[in-house]
């Protein structure tokens, strides 16, 4: 796996663990919800993804006199998403799913010998 | 009077400015993320980063949230967004313009200058510091002055004629005088020198 030319954090893996979610309108704000960070440390993760190559973001195409100010969608290069991937696999073993904000402190779960029931 | 104060305060003040409050969040959160994006650097970030996170703004939920969220935003955001400072560049490069130590016969060199090395006087033996009782002790060598405070002598008087001593009452003690303030008054037997400052002896 190639380094990447950016410090690889927790944070870091959180946001592309986001990024990769099937959401196809990823802004700033929803994917700090996503990753369970702070905007204010997802702002800059993601102008290193975006200075790197590994992403790319678009404003908003919606109609302007609708909304005030747009939105900055982003999302993952081609060459990022691989990229991505493999990071993911080389420090945590899987790629979690991040769809919905992340639950802090206790999540319910289904008891161990209850899964694959359903 | 106090329950008035105390019931105009809570009943009335309180949710006025917190309401007053609630209302102006919002605004003083966009000109909080406005004023953030002007710091960043390149300059060009600004423009960009404004629209952006006030479209992020408007989806942040409540009033006062907006501001806390416009305030992490500034001070976490903008650490890390900002881009460091060009140091300056102390790279060594030939000078093109001539030097001030420059001749007609070429440049000055970078040769270190010529040592020229110190006639320094031969140093003299050290002198034992501790030296035994059964050893013979040499006389100190007449070349290696010793500087010595002197020792402590008794207190003479800077003219030994004079009638200057060290204690005032050896000088002044046996000297006495009259003074009168007034001619109604019992005069005054002082024992010393007249100060200076004393006001005018009358009738001596």
């Amino acid at each position: 796996m190639d380094i990447p030319p950016f410090r690889v954090t927790a944070a870091t893996l959180d946001v592309l663990e986001a990024l990769l979610g099937p959401d196809d309108q990823l802004y700033g704000l929803r994917i700090a919800e996503n990753a369970g960070r702070k905007t204010g440390s997802v702002y800059p993760i993601l102008a290193r993804l975006e200075e790197a190559g590994w992403v790319v973001s678009a404003w908003e195409q919606d109609e302007p006199s609708a909304r005030g100010p747009r939105r900055r969608f982003y999302r993952l290069s081609p060459d990022g998403l691989g990229a991505a991937r493999a990071l993911l696999l080389h420090h945590r073993g899987a790629i979690r799913q991040r769809t919905a904000p992340a639950v802090r402190g206790f999540a319910p779960q289904p008891a161990p010998e209850w899964r694959g029931w359903s | 009077m106090s329950s008035v104060v105390l019931f105009v305060v809570v009943a009335l003040a309180v949710p006025m400015v917190v309401a007053e409050c609630g209302e102006v969040s919002p605004w003083l959160a966009r000109k909080v993320l406005g004023w953030a994006a002007r710091r960043l650097r390149p300059p060009d970030k600004a423009e960009r980063y404004t629209e952006e996170w006030l479209a992020d703004l408007e989806e942040v939920p409540g009033k006062l949230t907006k501001l806390g969220w416009a305030l992490g935003v500034a001070f976490l955001g903008v650490l890390r967004l900002r881009e460091p400072k060009h140091s300056l560049d102390w790279t060594p490069r030939p000078v093109a313009s001539p030097f001030a130590t420059d001749s007609v016969f070429g440049p000055a060199s970078a040769q270190p200058a010529r040592v020229i090395p110190q006639q320094t006087a031969p140093h003299p033996p050290a002198i034992p510091s501790v030296t035994r009782s059964l050893e013979p002790v040499f006389p100190e060598p007449d070349y290696l002055p010793r500087r010595r405070a002197p020792e402590p002598q008794p207190w003479e008087p800077p003219h030994p004629g004079s009638r200057f001593f060290q204690r005032y009452y050896d000088n002044w003690g046996n000297t006495v005088h009259v003074r009168r303030y007034a001619y109604d008054e019992d005069p005054e037997v002082v024992y010393g020198a007249t100060p200076k400052a004393a006001p005018p002896v009358i009738g001596d």
